[in-house]
């Protein structure tokens, strides 16, 4: 997994994405059962992660989205978000996005949330 | 500046960009700003200090924190730190005859990095651009009024964050849409551009550069071209 292309998405699922961002992020909260401190940090990771995908499929970059992911593994954990959390956190969230995007999901959607989860679950398994 | 203190020069700046940070993270900053000061009085050309101790420092104080090895207040610390030295080297910087070029340099909305543009935009001061910097986090409308104003030969925009990545397209569209907007060249910079290659392309820009040496470079070629 190395920064392969990705195919930019559209102008109208891109501004689709921008606006389920608030109710992925609260649907995620649910569904992950987290208590309201818990539920405020993820909260806000994932809504800082939307917008991240949101850049990176505007230009369709693998690369950049390779290079967040490195920094959220990098760093995260130090914020009481090991590798393992945060692919769980994304599991749901590419469900529940698949959910609210329903009419609009398509391939291309699927390959960066694929990705983000990939990268997560490798690192929660080095980790052992 | 002889040669030999310009070769001691060079070949100090990496124990001097070392000693630098140590002090900072002490929290030293006045013996890290008289380092500086002395080094500058001793000869070490200001481009070459940019590059070599402050660029690197800042690079290390930001890997510092994402490791968790320094606190956010250290990080801000070391910044502010680096920002104050840069302002104490200004009335060497501003000494500079004016060629009659004009840059805007400036932060994409949102974007609270502001020290590589800074950089950058003083680089150009050095080699005589009259330079207008906006700063950290400069609202789309308030860059494409100073466009619209001051007309600048040159806009440079830094984006260190790829989030803010919509903000920049966004941001360039508004630029072009200017009946002036035409002659103004749009570089771009910061994290994103140094990993993707062709990434300036694909946000509309008109080049881009890894640093303040390269930004000047990329600008001599547009002057070059659109004089010829």
């Amino acid at each position: 997994m190395s920064g392969s292309a990705l195919e930019p998405l559209p102008a109208e699922v891109l501004v689709r994405l921008a606006s389920v961002r608030e109710v992925v992020a609260a649907k995620v909260v649910v569904r992950l059962g987290l208590s309201a401190s818990a539920g405020e940090k993820v909260k806000a990771g994932v809504l800082f992660t939307l917008r991240m995908l949101e850049a990176v499929a505007a230009v369709g970059d693998g690369i950049l989205l390779e290079d967040q992911m490195r920094w959220a593994l990098d760093r995260l954990p130090h914020d009481g978000i090991p590798p393992r959390m945060l692919a769980r956190n994304l599991e749901v969230l590419r469900e529940v996005l698949r959910e609210e995007m329903a009419d609009a999901w398509s391939g291309a959607l699927e390959s960066y949330c694929v990705r983000m989860v990939g990268m997560a679950r490798e690192a929660a398994d080095a980790e052992g | 500046m002889t040669e030999a203190v310009s070769r001691n020069g060079m070949e100090d700046l990496a124990g001097l960009a070392d000693r630098y940070l140590e002090m900072l993270l002490d929290g030293d900053r006045r013996e890290a700003i008289g380092l500086v000061m002395d080094a500058v009085q001793r000869g070490v050309p200001i481009k070459e200090f940019y590059l070599k101790v402050f660029q690197p420092v800042q690079y290390r104080v930001g890997e510092l924190w994402q490791r968790n090895r320094i606190s956010v207040a250290q990080e801000h610390y070391c910044t502010a730190a680096t920002q104050l030295a840069m302002a104490m080297l200004y009335p060497r910087i501003f000494q500079t005859p004016k060629t009659g070029l004009k840059m805007v340099g400036t932060c994409v909305e949102d974007e609270l990095h502001e020290l590589g543009i800074r950089m950058v935009a003083d680089f150009f001061e050095m080699e005589g651009w009259d330079t207008h910097y906006l700063g950290a986090s400069t609202p789309t409308e308030s860059v494409v009024e100073t466009v619209r104003k001051v007309r600048p030969d040159v806009l440079a925009v830094s984006v260190s964050v790829t989030v803010h990545l919509p903000a920049l397209m966004d941001l360039v569209r508004a630029v072009r849409q200017l009946p002036e907007g035409g002659r103004t060249k749009i570089m771009v910079g910061g994290r994103p551009f140094n990993l993707s290659p062709n990434l300036w392309e694909r946000v509309g820009a008109d080049g881009w550069a890894a640093d303040a040496e390269g930004a000047l470079r990329v600008a001599a070629q547009w002057v070059r071209g659109s004089a010829a």
